[in-house]
Protein backbone atom coordinates (compact mmCIF):
# COMPACT_ATOMS: atom_id res chain seq x y z
CA UNK A 1 0.00 0.00 0.00
CA UNK A 2 1.18 3.46 -0.70
CA UNK A 3 1.85 5.81 1.75
CA UNK A 4 -0.78 8.91 1.27
CA UNK A 5 0.42 12.10 1.98
CA UNK A 6 -3.16 13.14 2.10
CA UNK A 7 -3.36 10.70 5.52
CA UNK A 8 -0.88 13.39 7.66
CA UNK A 9 -3.28 16.01 6.78
CA UNK A 10 -6.17 14.13 8.31
CA UNK A 11 -4.22 13.46 11.27
CA UNK A 12 -3.40 16.60 11.82
CA UNK A 13 -7.25 17.52 10.90
CA UNK A 14 -7.71 15.45 13.79
CA UNK A 15 -4.98 16.55 16.13
CA UNK A 16 -6.31 20.28 15.91
CA UNK A 17 -9.99 19.58 16.10
CA UNK A 18 -9.39 17.31 18.92
CA UNK A 19 -6.99 20.09 20.42
CA UNK A 20 -9.98 22.57 19.77
CA UNK A 21 -12.45 20.52 21.60
CA UNK A 22 -9.81 20.01 25.05
CA UNK A 23 -9.18 24.19 24.72
CA UNK A 24 -13.15 25.00 24.54
CA UNK A 25 -13.79 22.12 27.53
CA UNK A 26 -11.12 24.00 29.68
CA UNK A 27 -12.64 27.25 28.75
CA UNK A 28 -15.86 25.87 29.57
CA UNK A 29 -14.26 24.86 33.37
CA UNK A 30 -12.02 27.88 34.36
CA UNK A 31 -14.27 31.02 32.32
CA UNK A 32 -11.00 31.71 30.68
CA UNK A 33 -10.84 31.65 27.30
CA UNK A 34 -8.29 29.37 26.28
CA UNK A 35 -7.35 28.63 22.19
CA UNK A 36 -5.32 26.35 20.55
CA UNK A 37 -1.96 28.14 19.60
CA UNK A 38 -0.49 24.79 17.25
CA UNK A 39 -0.68 21.45 16.51
CA UNK A 40 1.10 19.24 14.79
CA UNK A 41 2.13 15.63 13.92
CA UNK A 42 5.76 15.04 14.26
CA UNK A 43 8.71 12.35 13.53
CA UNK A 44 11.46 12.20 15.42
CA UNK A 45 14.38 10.13 16.65
CA UNK A 46 13.72 9.99 20.61
CA UNK A 47 16.38 11.79 21.59
CA UNK A 48 15.54 15.10 19.59
CA UNK A 49 11.68 14.63 21.70
CA UNK A 50 14.07 14.24 24.76
CA UNK A 51 16.57 17.00 23.91
CA UNK A 52 13.60 19.90 22.64
CA UNK A 53 12.07 19.62 26.75
CA UNK A 54 15.85 19.33 28.14
CA UNK A 55 15.76 22.64 29.99
CA UNK A 56 12.60 22.55 31.30
CA UNK A 57 11.01 22.15 34.79
CA UNK A 58 7.41 20.83 34.40
CA UNK A 59 4.41 19.37 35.93
CA UNK A 60 2.60 16.90 34.07
CA UNK A 61 -0.42 14.75 33.91
CA UNK A 62 0.48 10.69 32.24
CA UNK A 63 -2.98 9.00 30.31
CA UNK A 64 -2.61 5.92 28.93
CA UNK A 65 -5.18 4.86 26.53
CA UNK A 66 -6.62 1.28 25.19
CA UNK A 67 -9.26 -0.54 23.10
CA UNK A 68 -9.75 0.52 19.66
CA UNK A 69 -6.29 2.24 19.82
CA UNK A 70 -3.86 2.31 22.79
CA UNK A 71 -0.94 4.42 23.60
CA UNK A 72 0.49 6.89 26.08
CA UNK A 73 -0.04 10.59 26.48
CA UNK A 74 1.64 13.19 28.54
CA UNK A 75 0.78 17.04 29.30
CA UNK A 76 3.10 19.06 30.39
CA UNK A 77 2.40 22.32 32.29
CA UNK A 78 5.27 24.68 33.12
CA UNK A 79 5.14 25.14 36.91
CA UNK A 80 4.04 28.84 36.82
CA UNK A 81 1.07 27.73 34.14
CA UNK A 82 0.34 24.43 36.53
CA UNK A 83 -0.09 27.00 39.46
CA UNK A 84 -1.93 29.09 37.29
CA UNK A 85 -4.61 26.73 35.95
CA UNK A 86 -4.80 25.19 39.66
CA UNK A 87 -5.81 29.08 40.88
CA UNK A 88 -8.53 28.71 38.03
CA UNK A 89 -9.83 25.79 39.13
CA UNK A 90 -9.28 26.10 42.79
CA UNK A 91 -9.50 29.67 43.54
CA UNK A 92 -7.61 30.52 47.15
CA UNK A 93 -4.83 29.24 48.87
CA UNK A 94 -5.45 25.83 47.62
CA UNK A 95 -3.85 22.68 48.88
CA UNK A 96 -1.14 20.41 47.04
CA UNK A 97 -4.21 17.63 46.84
CA UNK A 98 -6.12 19.76 45.73
CA UNK A 99 -4.17 21.28 43.14
CA UNK A 100 -2.92 18.38 42.41
CA UNK A 101 -6.38 16.81 41.54
CA UNK A 102 -7.15 19.64 39.74
CA UNK A 103 -4.50 19.17 37.62
CA UNK A 104 -5.14 15.61 36.80
CA UNK A 105 -8.88 16.42 36.14
CA UNK A 106 -7.48 19.23 33.25
CA UNK A 107 -5.26 16.20 31.79
CA UNK A 108 -8.63 14.35 31.58
CA UNK A 109 -10.31 16.30 29.94
CA UNK A 110 -7.57 17.61 27.10
CA UNK A 111 -6.90 14.28 26.46
CA UNK A 112 -10.32 13.48 26.26
CA UNK A 113 -10.43 15.93 23.74
CA UNK A 114 -8.00 14.07 20.75
CA UNK A 115 -9.21 10.54 21.87
CA UNK A 116 -13.14 11.54 21.22
CA UNK A 117 -11.77 12.98 17.62
CA UNK A 118 -9.99 9.61 17.15
CA UNK A 119 -12.82 7.37 18.39
CA UNK A 120 -15.12 9.32 15.96
CA UNK A 121 -12.91 9.30 12.79
CA UNK A 122 -12.23 5.51 13.06
CA UNK A 123 -15.74 4.30 14.53
CA UNK A 124 -13.82 2.78 17.48
CA UNK A 125 -14.09 3.01 21.28
CA UNK A 126 -11.25 3.83 23.36
CA UNK A 127 -10.96 3.78 26.81
CA UNK A 128 -8.86 6.10 28.53
CA UNK A 129 -6.64 4.71 32.28
CA UNK A 130 -7.08 6.45 35.13
CA UNK A 131 -4.33 9.54 35.11
CA UNK A 132 -1.14 9.83 36.86
CA UNK A 133 0.73 12.85 38.36
CA UNK A 134 4.34 14.05 38.04
CA UNK A 135 6.74 16.46 39.00
CA UNK A 136 9.84 16.50 36.78
CA UNK A 137 12.43 18.33 35.23
CA UNK A 138 13.11 17.38 31.22
CA UNK A 139 12.17 14.58 29.25
CA UNK A 140 11.05 12.32 32.81
CA UNK A 141 7.95 14.59 32.19
CA UNK A 142 7.14 11.53 29.70
CA UNK A 143 6.47 8.23 30.57
CA UNK A 144 9.48 5.68 30.82
CA UNK A 145 8.05 3.87 27.62
CA UNK A 146 8.16 7.21 25.41
CA UNK A 147 11.86 8.61 26.63
CA UNK A 148 13.24 5.37 27.54
CA UNK A 149 14.89 3.14 24.59
CA UNK A 150 16.57 3.06 21.63
CA UNK A 151 17.54 7.07 20.96
CA UNK A 152 17.65 6.73 17.30
CA UNK A 153 14.03 4.90 17.59
CA UNK A 154 11.53 7.72 15.63
CA UNK A 155 8.90 8.21 17.52
CA UNK A 156 5.94 9.70 16.49
CA UNK A 157 4.23 11.96 18.39
CA UNK A 158 0.97 14.61 17.93
CA UNK A 159 1.71 17.69 19.65
CA UNK A 160 -0.65 20.86 21.05
CA UNK A 161 0.23 23.96 22.21
CA UNK A 162 -2.65 25.81 23.97
CA UNK A 163 -2.38 28.80 26.04
CA UNK A 164 -4.65 31.17 27.63
CA UNK A 165 -5.70 34.37 25.49
CA UNK A 166 -3.39 36.30 28.44
CA UNK A 167 -0.33 33.79 28.17
CA UNK A 168 -0.62 32.97 31.98
CA UNK A 169 -1.40 29.33 31.38
CA UNK A 170 0.97 27.46 29.00
CA UNK A 171 -0.04 24.16 28.14
CA UNK A 172 2.38 21.22 25.72
CA UNK A 173 0.25 18.26 25.08
CA UNK A 174 2.21 15.20 23.41
CA UNK A 175 -0.24 12.07 22.35
CA UNK A 176 2.18 9.16 21.35
CA UNK A 177 0.49 6.62 20.00
CA UNK A 178 1.70 2.94 19.83
CA UNK A 179 3.14 1.20 16.45
CA UNK A 180 0.21 -0.53 16.00
CA UNK A 181 -1.92 2.65 16.54
CA UNK A 182 0.25 4.65 14.25
CA UNK A 183 -0.59 2.23 11.28
CA UNK A 184 -4.19 2.35 12.08
CA UNK A 185 -4.48 6.39 12.27
CA UNK A 186 -2.31 6.57 9.40
CA UNK A 187 -4.42 4.27 7.12
CA UNK A 188 -2.32 1.99 6.42
CA UNK A 189 -3.62 -0.91 7.97
CA UNK A 190 -2.81 -3.02 11.30
CA UNK A 191 0.50 -4.49 11.53
CA UNK A 192 3.42 -4.79 13.43
CA UNK A 193 5.83 -2.64 11.41
CA UNK A 194 3.10 -1.23 8.97
CA UNK A 195 4.44 0.41 5.59
CA UNK A 196 3.39 4.03 6.14
CA UNK A 197 4.79 4.55 9.36
CA UNK A 198 8.39 2.51 7.74
CA UNK A 199 8.16 4.93 4.86
CA UNK A 200 8.00 8.12 6.93
CA UNK A 201 10.74 6.87 9.12
CA UNK A 202 13.01 5.93 7.02
CA UNK A 203 12.65 9.07 4.47
CA UNK A 204 12.91 11.22 7.61
CA UNK A 205 15.84 9.31 8.62
CA UNK A 206 17.46 9.77 4.96
CA UNK A 207 16.48 13.53 5.64
CA UNK A 208 18.21 13.94 8.88
CA UNK A 209 21.58 12.43 7.25
CA UNK A 210 21.26 15.49 5.30
CA UNK A 211 21.37 17.39 8.34
CA UNK A 212 24.70 15.72 9.60
CA UNK A 213 26.50 16.44 6.92
CA UNK A 214 25.33 19.80 7.01
CA UNK A 215 26.83 19.91 10.22
CA UNK A 216 29.88 18.48 8.64
CA UNK A 217 30.51 21.23 5.75
CA UNK A 218 29.43 24.05 8.49
CA UNK A 219 32.59 22.58 10.92
CA UNK A 220 34.82 22.05 7.78
CA UNK A 221 34.19 26.13 6.53
CA UNK A 222 34.18 27.47 9.29
CA UNK A 223 36.38 25.58 11.94
CA UNK A 224 33.68 25.86 14.54
CA UNK A 225 32.77 22.15 15.39
CA UNK A 226 29.05 21.81 15.11
CA UNK A 227 26.44 18.61 15.19
CA UNK A 228 22.75 18.39 14.82
CA UNK A 229 21.18 19.01 18.31
CA UNK A 230 17.32 18.10 16.74
CA UNK A 231 15.75 16.97 13.87
CA UNK A 232 12.40 16.49 13.38
CA UNK A 233 9.75 16.03 10.03
CA UNK A 234 6.29 17.48 11.31
CA UNK A 235 2.95 18.35 9.26
CA UNK A 236 1.06 21.06 10.46
CA UNK A 237 -1.39 23.42 9.17
CA UNK A 238 0.33 26.26 6.69
CA UNK A 239 -0.77 28.84 8.79
CA UNK A 240 1.30 27.74 11.75
CA UNK A 241 4.54 27.09 9.50
CA UNK A 242 5.87 31.21 10.35
CA UNK A 243 5.31 30.91 14.17
CA UNK A 244 7.62 27.55 14.47
CA UNK A 245 10.80 30.62 14.44
CA UNK A 246 9.23 33.38 16.41
CA UNK A 247 9.50 36.90 15.81
CA UNK A 248 13.84 36.16 16.76
CA UNK A 249 15.73 37.65 14.56
CA UNK A 250 17.46 35.54 11.83
CA UNK A 251 20.22 35.70 9.22
CA UNK A 252 20.75 33.32 6.52
CA UNK A 253 19.56 32.09 2.84
CA UNK A 254 16.61 30.63 1.32
CA UNK A 255 16.49 28.85 -1.77
CA UNK A 256 13.53 27.63 -4.05
CA UNK A 257 14.21 23.66 -4.84
CA UNK A 258 12.59 22.03 -8.33
CA UNK A 259 12.93 18.45 -8.53
CA UNK A 260 11.38 15.49 -6.48
CA UNK A 261 10.70 17.13 -4.19
CA UNK A 262 10.35 20.83 -4.95
CA UNK A 263 10.00 22.87 -2.72
CA UNK A 264 11.86 25.34 -0.34
CA UNK A 265 15.00 25.19 1.58
CA UNK A 266 16.17 28.00 4.54
CA UNK A 267 19.59 27.84 6.29
CA UNK A 268 19.19 30.14 9.45
CA UNK A 269 21.55 31.77 11.97
CA UNK A 270 19.92 33.04 14.73
CA UNK A 271 21.07 36.60 14.92
CA UNK A 272 24.26 35.98 17.61
CA UNK A 273 25.74 33.08 16.00
CA UNK A 274 25.71 34.65 12.41
CA UNK A 275 27.99 37.22 14.09
CA UNK A 276 30.08 33.86 15.33
CA UNK A 277 30.06 32.45 11.75
CA UNK A 278 31.28 35.31 9.49
CA UNK A 279 33.46 35.75 12.34
CA UNK A 280 34.88 32.53 11.29
CA UNK A 281 34.46 33.03 7.50
CA UNK A 282 35.95 35.96 6.46
CA UNK A 283 39.32 36.97 8.59
CA UNK A 284 39.05 40.22 8.97
CA UNK A 285 38.10 42.78 11.40
CA UNK A 286 34.41 44.29 11.42
CA UNK A 287 33.95 43.06 6.86
CA UNK A 288 31.40 45.16 5.71
CA UNK A 289 27.76 43.98 5.04
CA UNK A 290 28.34 42.70 1.63
CA UNK A 291 31.23 40.88 2.36
CA UNK A 292 28.99 39.55 5.24
CA UNK A 293 26.16 39.17 2.68
CA UNK A 294 28.67 36.69 0.40
CA UNK A 295 30.07 34.53 3.40
CA UNK A 296 26.78 33.58 4.49
CA UNK A 297 25.34 33.14 1.18
CA UNK A 298 28.26 30.76 -0.14
CA UNK A 299 27.95 28.86 3.30
CA UNK A 300 24.14 28.08 2.56
CA UNK A 301 25.01 27.40 -0.91
CA UNK A 302 27.16 24.42 -0.05
CA UNK A 303 25.34 22.89 3.07
CA UNK A 304 21.96 23.34 0.79
CA UNK A 305 23.72 21.62 -2.21
CA UNK A 306 24.64 18.64 0.27
CA UNK A 307 21.40 18.15 1.83
CA UNK A 308 19.25 17.90 -1.13
CA UNK A 309 21.65 16.12 -2.76
CA UNK A 310 20.90 13.10 -0.34
CA UNK A 311 17.58 13.23 -1.43
CA UNK A 312 18.36 13.15 -5.35
CA UNK A 313 21.01 9.85 -4.95
CA UNK A 314 18.65 8.27 -2.95
CA UNK A 315 15.61 8.38 -4.55
CA UNK A 316 18.12 8.50 -7.87
CA UNK A 317 16.35 12.10 -9.77
CA UNK A 318 17.90 15.64 -9.13
CA UNK A 319 16.91 18.48 -7.00
CA UNK A 320 17.77 21.40 -7.92
CA UNK A 321 18.13 24.91 -6.32
CA UNK A 322 17.99 28.49 -6.84
CA UNK A 323 20.34 31.02 -5.95
CA UNK A 324 20.60 31.99 -2.59
CA UNK A 325 18.39 34.83 -1.75
CA UNK A 326 19.64 36.50 1.63
CA UNK A 327 17.72 37.30 4.52
CA UNK A 328 18.04 39.02 7.86
CA UNK A 329 15.00 39.56 9.05
CA UNK A 330 12.35 38.16 12.06
CA UNK A 331 11.69 34.39 11.45
CA UNK A 332 8.27 34.50 11.01
CA UNK A 333 8.32 37.00 8.29
CA UNK A 334 11.01 34.75 7.08
CA UNK A 335 8.94 32.09 7.09
CA UNK A 336 5.54 33.53 5.21
CA UNK A 337 6.15 34.28 2.10
CA UNK A 338 6.98 30.25 1.82
CA UNK A 339 3.94 28.82 3.75
CA UNK A 340 1.97 31.40 1.96
CA UNK A 341 3.48 29.80 -1.34
CA UNK A 342 3.03 26.54 -0.55
CA UNK A 343 -0.45 27.53 1.19
CA UNK A 344 -2.42 27.96 -2.26
CA UNK A 345 -2.14 24.54 -3.16
CA UNK A 346 -1.86 22.82 0.04
CA UNK A 347 -3.14 22.94 3.68
CA UNK A 348 -1.04 21.08 5.75
CA UNK A 349 2.68 21.94 5.63
CA UNK A 350 5.77 19.31 6.07
CA UNK A 351 8.00 20.34 7.43
CA UNK A 352 11.69 19.39 7.80
CA UNK A 353 13.32 20.78 10.75
CA UNK A 354 16.98 20.42 11.83
CA UNK A 355 18.85 22.58 14.25
CA UNK A 356 22.70 22.31 13.69
CA UNK A 357 24.47 23.79 16.17
CA UNK A 358 27.43 23.53 19.23
CA UNK A 359 27.03 22.51 22.59
CA UNK A 360 27.61 26.02 23.78
CA UNK A 361 24.76 27.17 21.82
CA UNK A 362 27.20 29.95 20.31
CA UNK A 363 26.34 28.58 16.95
CA UNK A 364 22.92 27.55 16.39
CA UNK A 365 21.26 27.53 12.81
CA UNK A 366 17.91 26.27 11.73
CA UNK A 367 17.63 24.18 8.57
CA UNK A 368 14.25 23.81 7.50
CA UNK A 369 13.14 21.79 4.23
CA UNK A 370 9.50 22.69 3.22
CA UNK A 371 8.73 20.22 0.11
CA UNK A 372 5.52 20.92 -2.07
CA UNK A 373 3.36 18.30 -0.93
CA UNK A 374 2.86 16.35 -4.85
CA UNK A 375 6.14 16.35 -5.74
CA UNK A 376 6.83 14.98 -1.59
CA UNK A 377 4.15 12.49 -2.61
CA UNK A 378 6.04 11.28 -5.77
CA UNK A 379 8.66 11.21 -3.63
CA UNK A 380 7.83 8.98 -1.13
CA UNK A 381 6.28 6.81 -3.75
CA UNK A 382 9.90 6.71 -5.76
CA UNK A 383 11.25 5.79 -2.20
CA UNK A 384 13.50 3.08 -2.44
CA UNK A 385 12.58 1.97 1.62
CA UNK A 386 14.14 -0.90 2.24
CA UNK A 387 17.64 -0.09 0.36
CA UNK A 388 17.10 2.97 2.84
CA UNK A 389 16.42 0.81 5.67
CA UNK A 390 20.02 -0.85 5.20
CA UNK A 391 21.83 1.88 5.57
CA UNK A 392 21.30 2.53 8.21
CA UNK B 1 -0.13 52.76 26.37
CA UNK B 2 -0.91 49.82 28.15
CA UNK B 3 1.08 47.08 28.18
CA UNK B 4 -1.77 44.41 27.76
CA UNK B 5 -2.16 43.46 23.84
CA UNK B 6 -5.12 41.73 21.97
CA UNK B 7 -2.78 39.08 20.42
CA UNK B 8 -3.69 37.86 16.62
CA UNK B 9 -1.97 34.93 15.40
CA UNK B 10 -1.80 34.05 11.89
CA UNK B 11 -5.19 33.42 9.74
CA UNK B 12 -7.15 34.91 13.06
CA UNK B 13 -9.25 38.05 12.74
CA UNK B 14 -9.45 39.47 16.52
CA UNK B 15 -11.70 42.33 18.36
CA UNK B 16 -11.00 44.81 20.30
CA UNK B 17 -13.90 46.93 22.17
CA UNK B 18 -12.64 48.30 25.42
CA UNK B 19 -9.68 50.01 23.92
CA UNK B 20 -6.86 47.09 24.13
CA UNK B 21 -4.09 47.47 21.34
CA UNK B 22 -3.93 44.66 19.28
CA UNK B 23 -0.71 43.43 18.00
CA UNK B 24 0.82 41.14 15.43
CA UNK B 25 4.46 40.15 14.59
CA UNK B 26 6.14 37.89 12.08
CA UNK B 27 4.69 40.19 8.83
CA UNK B 28 6.53 39.20 5.82
CA UNK B 29 4.36 38.71 2.88
CA UNK B 30 1.13 38.45 4.81
CA UNK B 31 -0.95 41.35 5.77
CA UNK B 32 -2.05 42.95 8.66
CA UNK B 33 -5.56 44.62 7.94
CA UNK B 34 -6.83 46.98 10.91
CA UNK B 35 -10.70 48.04 10.97
CA UNK B 36 -11.62 50.73 13.04
CA UNK B 37 -14.78 52.91 14.22
CA UNK B 38 -15.06 56.01 15.83
CA UNK B 39 -15.92 54.62 19.05
CA UNK B 40 -12.86 53.03 20.08
CA UNK B 41 -13.70 49.71 18.42
CA UNK B 42 -10.87 47.74 16.41
CA UNK B 43 -10.45 44.35 14.50
CA UNK B 44 -7.44 43.02 13.33
CA UNK B 45 -7.06 40.64 10.43
CA UNK B 46 -3.26 38.61 9.79
CA UNK B 47 -4.18 36.70 6.68
CA UNK B 48 -1.59 35.19 4.44
CA UNK B 49 -3.21 33.93 1.11
CA UNK B 50 -4.54 36.26 -1.16
CA UNK B 51 -7.86 34.60 -2.27
CA UNK B 52 -9.40 31.49 -1.08
CA UNK B 53 -10.21 28.38 -3.16
CA UNK B 54 -12.97 27.47 -5.26
CA UNK B 55 -14.25 24.95 -2.98
CA UNK B 56 -14.12 27.82 -0.20
CA UNK B 57 -11.65 29.05 2.52
CA UNK B 58 -13.11 25.67 4.81
CA UNK B 59 -12.30 26.60 8.99
CA UNK B 60 -10.05 29.33 8.13
CA UNK B 61 -11.49 31.80 6.47
CA UNK B 62 -8.67 34.34 8.24
CA UNK B 63 -6.40 32.74 6.54
CA UNK B 64 -7.52 34.38 3.18
CA UNK B 65 -6.95 38.21 2.50
CA UNK B 66 -10.40 37.86 -0.15
CA UNK B 67 -12.78 35.84 2.89
CA UNK B 68 -10.78 37.17 5.89
CA UNK B 69 -11.74 41.23 5.07
CA UNK B 70 -15.26 40.29 4.59
CA UNK B 71 -15.28 38.49 8.22
CA UNK B 72 -13.07 41.62 9.72
CA UNK B 73 -15.99 44.24 7.97
CA UNK B 74 -18.75 42.31 9.56
CA UNK B 75 -17.38 41.62 13.18
CA UNK B 76 -16.32 45.65 13.15
CA UNK B 77 -19.24 46.68 11.99
CA UNK B 78 -21.18 44.27 14.25
CA UNK B 79 -19.51 45.20 17.55
CA UNK B 80 -18.87 49.11 16.61
CA UNK B 81 -20.94 52.05 16.08
CA UNK B 82 -20.42 54.36 12.71
CA UNK B 83 -18.29 53.89 10.04
CA UNK B 84 -15.70 51.52 9.22
CA UNK B 85 -12.11 52.69 8.26
CA UNK B 86 -9.16 50.36 7.56
CA UNK B 87 -5.06 50.44 7.76
CA UNK B 88 -2.97 47.96 5.90
CA UNK B 89 0.68 47.03 6.67
CA UNK B 90 3.05 44.08 5.67
CA UNK B 91 2.92 42.42 1.81
CA UNK B 92 6.16 42.62 1.83
CA UNK B 93 8.41 41.00 -1.28
CA UNK B 94 10.92 38.89 0.67
CA UNK B 95 12.09 36.63 -2.07
CA UNK B 96 11.74 36.46 -5.69
CA UNK B 97 13.78 33.04 -6.16
CA UNK B 98 14.72 34.47 -9.72
CA UNK B 99 11.05 35.02 -11.06
CA UNK B 100 9.33 37.79 -12.01
CA UNK B 101 5.89 36.95 -10.99
CA UNK B 102 4.37 38.77 -8.53
CA UNK B 103 5.39 37.72 -5.16
CA UNK B 104 2.49 36.69 -2.63
CA UNK B 105 3.10 39.84 -0.98
CA UNK B 106 1.63 41.83 -3.82
CA UNK B 107 -1.20 39.83 -4.74
CA UNK B 108 -2.42 39.85 -0.93
CA UNK B 109 -2.00 43.77 -1.20
CA UNK B 110 -3.80 43.64 -4.21
CA UNK B 111 -6.38 41.02 -2.93
CA UNK B 112 -7.09 43.73 -0.07
CA UNK B 113 -7.15 46.66 -2.04
CA UNK B 114 -9.58 44.93 -4.48
CA UNK B 115 -12.24 43.48 -1.88
CA UNK B 116 -11.75 46.95 0.36
CA UNK B 117 -12.87 48.88 -2.97
CA UNK B 118 -15.42 46.74 -3.90
CA UNK B 119 -17.20 47.07 -0.06
CA UNK B 120 -16.74 50.57 -0.40
CA UNK B 121 -14.35 51.36 2.51
CA UNK B 122 -11.75 53.87 2.86
CA UNK B 123 -8.39 53.31 3.26
CA UNK B 124 -7.01 55.93 5.64
CA UNK B 125 -2.70 54.41 5.86
CA UNK B 126 -0.91 52.02 4.36
CA UNK B 127 2.60 50.92 4.74
CA UNK B 128 3.16 48.23 2.17
CA UNK B 129 5.47 46.05 0.00
CA UNK B 130 9.58 46.88 0.27
CA UNK B 131 11.62 43.60 1.35
CA UNK B 132 11.59 44.11 5.33
CA UNK B 133 9.43 41.97 7.86
CA UNK B 134 7.32 44.16 10.36
CA UNK B 135 5.33 43.88 13.87
CA UNK B 136 2.67 46.18 14.53
CA UNK B 137 0.35 47.31 17.40
CA UNK B 138 -2.69 48.99 16.43
CA UNK B 139 -4.37 51.64 19.53
CA UNK B 140 -8.08 51.77 19.16
CA UNK B 141 -8.13 54.95 21.42
CA UNK B 142 -5.83 56.67 19.10
CA UNK B 143 -6.43 54.94 15.73
CA UNK B 144 -2.65 54.75 14.79
CA UNK B 145 -1.09 51.50 13.86
CA UNK B 146 2.40 51.82 14.76
CA UNK B 147 4.77 49.80 13.14
CA UNK B 148 8.68 48.28 13.57
CA UNK B 149 10.21 46.94 11.07
CA UNK B 150 13.04 44.06 11.01
CA UNK B 151 15.53 46.43 10.20
CA UNK B 152 14.82 48.82 13.10
CA UNK B 153 13.05 51.38 11.25
CA UNK B 154 9.22 52.52 12.83
CA UNK B 155 6.84 54.29 11.44
CA UNK B 156 3.32 55.40 12.38
CA UNK B 157 0.41 55.78 10.34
Amino acid sequence: MRVDVGSLATVNALARSGAERGARALTSLTNVETRVDLTDVTFQPRSSLVESVADGEYVGVHVGFEGGLSGRTALAFDRESASAVAKLLVPGEAGDDLAQSGLMEVGNILVSGFIDEWANHLGRSINLRPPSFVEASGARVFPPAVREGDPDEQIVSFHADLATVDEAVDVDVYVVPGREALGTILGAGDGENPLAVRTLSAFAALTQRGAERAAETTSAMTGIETDVDVFRFSAVPVEDVPSRLGDDRYVGTVFGLEGTPSGYFAVLFDAASSDHVVEALVPLEDPDPELRESAVKELGNVVTSGFVDGWANALGGTVEHTPPDYVDDFGDAILSPLAGRLGQSQEVAFVLDSIVGTPDESVNCELIALPEADSFQRALDSFPIDAALDQQ
Amino acid sequence: MTDRYVRVGLAEVRVSTDGTPLATSGLGSCLAIVAYTPDDVAGMLHAMIPEAPDEGPGDRPAKFVDTGVGLLLDRVGEAGDGRVRVKLAGGAKMFDFGSTDASVGERNAAAAARILSSRDVSVTGTDLGGAIGRSVVFDPTDAVLRIRGADGSTNRI
